[in-house]
């Protein structure tokens, strides 16, 4: 259930995050549509408004599908299936979501063509001196960073002055300190990321760039700002709540939300204010480089620059011209690949690999996935076989599914218990021993009953 | 001042540059003192190698265009001084050039029209003459 509910929430979080990204083809963002640049009066052109009717109908078509496709992922009893099947559907969703894009974007270029559209030269690079000169000075100073990087350092430091043992100390300032680095990294990028010249007028170049940078560079100040004191609160949380509580969730669940807000924030304040720039300018925008984008993607081998400005969605792109931007592009798919499937493959183990306790000579051994354990059957204090379970526990270290619980719990009535669990399978050997409880049981009740009579036998001697 | 560099040209990009950064002075769109961005800004914004704007620098530094402020970077000289050396190299340049107008059968006159109409642009309008070859 509470895997179902995770998945639910991911799968409706990417649905949006694509759903939004699709949709910024359709309005106009600094003359372009579709990714493609179009003469400021023809944005209304009615050729251009069937292309883009066509394009949301396929689109629409598309999710439909695709949200179809998803239903099975909530009847899928075994987790490692339900993670190779959203993998394979969020595959699969991206790949033809792509498609549908560079389709659209090529019926744009080519009635551009046909009807000669071209806006200025091609391959010219236009760069206004004064933009380029006072480019630092646009930007809010990285310095600001060190606020929220020392912030991070405090779980760390009230551990070591009151001496206290709190295990999240260490991973909740390393996380901060990283995400502080990882905002001046993003400083820099926007800082160091090509400026160009968008029409002859200085002072409107520069207000277009000082639009960006200025909002930009403060966008990520502010998010390591909201990134350590949400460390912060969690820590102070920690003392009082267990991490498994709801308020613990609800203090991730608000860093979250500000936190993308922020981003969201930015990116359409930008892009509103650069608009409203270059509907003031009546001189035209001078650089057509169109052709570098007609692939869906970035591709200019004239541009050393890594780093682009997504032409349909948020953020930034990479140039897939240059090596770095290859390595980056390919890097991520590949390393997204590997994590999805190497879940697959430890959920497989998990959910497929039977667990089976067997006594050989004086000790109990169980073998099971990853959790495997073994106990002198001596240290046996009593066996007895349940038909219910505990009806609340909380995992300490193991797996807890629909069909199954693997590892460490700790569970009111017994404390500590090493759980090998089919839940729908009763009944349920308890052996207790020393300092904890081991409950286990298989598929077959006769099996269990097995296992039962054998730990009898064995104690018996 | 905005910078035009045409990457597909078979002028070499420092030259470009080198030829931007004249013409803006020469249309006063760069004046006496004013910075130009940094070599590492330039060649970030251009999208080309920090060497090559460096050697474009060089040239105009070389050339008495600019010169390297410690404290302020790359900025425009003061108008260099019109010597001798500068006479023959301009005499030079406008040899060949005169020289391939006649070649394409341009008359002495249009020639000179050229030449007002592109001095005009710099707003240095030379006197009412008539010139022949």
């Amino acid at each position: 259930m509470i895997f179902n509910l995770i998945f639910a929430f991911a799968l409706v979080i990417f649905l949006l995050s694509l759903w939004a990204n699709d949709r910024t083809a359709l309005k106009p963002n600094k003359n372009m549509l579709l990714g493609v640049t179009l003469p400021h009066e023809k944005l209304e052109n009615p050729k251009v408004l069937e292309i883009l009717r066509q394009y949301q109908k396929n689109y629409r078509i598309l999710f439909a599908s695709f949200i179809a496709a998803a239903v099975p992922i909530f009847f899928i009893p075994y987790i490692s299936l339900v993670f190779l099947y959203l993998f394979l559907w969020i595959a699969a969703f991206m790949l033809a979501n792509d498609r549908v894009v560079v389709h659209h974007i090529g019926k744009m270029l080519a009635l551009k063509r046909k009807y000669d559209w071209f806006l200025g030269e091609k391959h010219i690079v236009l760069i206004d001196t004064e933009v380029t000169r006072q480019k630092e000075k646009l930007a809010v100073s990285p310095l600001w960073l060190i606020l929220p990087f020392a912030v991070s350092f405090v779980p760390l430091l009230m551990n070591w002055f009151q001496k206290s043992e709190n295990s999240m100390a260490l991973s909740l300032s390393l996380s901060s300190a990283a995400c502080s680095l990882l905002c001046f990294i993003l400083h820099r990028t926007v800082v160091k990321s090509g400026s160009r010249a968008v029409c002859e007028n200085t002072s409107i170049n520069l207000a277009m760039n000082s639009a960006r940078i200025h909002s930009w560079t403060l966008c990520w100040i502010l998010f390591a700002f909201v990134e350590s004191i949400g460390s912060l609160l969690l820590y102070f949380t920690s003392f009082i709540l267990d991490v498994s509580t709801l308020p613990f969730a609800i203090v991730i669940a608000i860093t979250v939300l500000i936190s993308a807000g922020l981003i969201f924030g930015t990116y359409y304040h930008v892009r509103q204010m650069q608009n409203r720039l270059l509907s003031c300018s009546s001189e035209p925008i001078i650089a057509d480089e169109d052709e570098y984008w007609a692939k869906g993607y970035y591709c200019n081998p004239h541009d050393t620059n890594t780093t682009i400005e997504k032409r349909i969605g948020y953020g930034y792109t990479y140039n897939m011209a240059t090596a770095k931007g290859k390595a980056m592009t390919y890097g991520s798919l590949i390393a997204a690949a590997a994590l999805f499937l190497g879940l697959t493959a430890l959920f497989m183990v998990m959910d497929f690999t039977p667990i089976r306790m067997t006594v050989d000579g004086g000790t109990v051994k169980i073998s099971a996935p990853m959790y495997g354990y073994e106990f002198p059957a001596v240290d046996i204090q009593s066996v007895s076989l349940e038909e219910t379970l505990p009806s609340s526990g909380i995992r300490t270290n193991g797996a807890s599914t629909a069909q199954y619980d693997l590892g460490n719990f700790s569970v009111p009535e017994y404390g500590a218990v090493k759980a090998y669990l089919y839940k729908q399978y009763p009944p349920f050997l308890v052996i207790e021993l020393p300092d904890l409880y081991v409950i286990i049981n298989s598929k077959s009740s006769e099996v269990t009953q097995e296992y039962y009579d054998l730990l009898m036998q064995t104690m018996s001697k | 001042m905005l910078i035009r560099l045409d990457l597909k040209s078979s002028l070499p990009i420092y030259m470009q540059i080198r030829n931007q950064i004249v013409l803006g002075i020469g249309r006063g769109e760069l004046s006496a003192g004013q910075s130009l961005p940094t070599v590492r800004r330039l060649a970030e914004d251009a999208s080309v190698n920090a060497m090559t704007v460096s050697k474009a620098y060089a040239l105009l530094k070389e050339e008495g265009y600019i010169e390297t402020d410690r404290r302020r970077g790359a900025v425009v000289r003061p108008a260099p001084v019109y010597d001798d050396g500068f006479s023959a190299k301009l005499s030079d340049s406008l040899s060949i050039l005169a020289a391939e107008a006649k070649a394409h059968g341009m008359k002495g006159r249009d020639f000179l029209s050229f030449c007002k109409n592109i001095l005009e642009e710099l707003g240095q309008e030379p006197k009412e003459e008539q010139y022949d070859f």
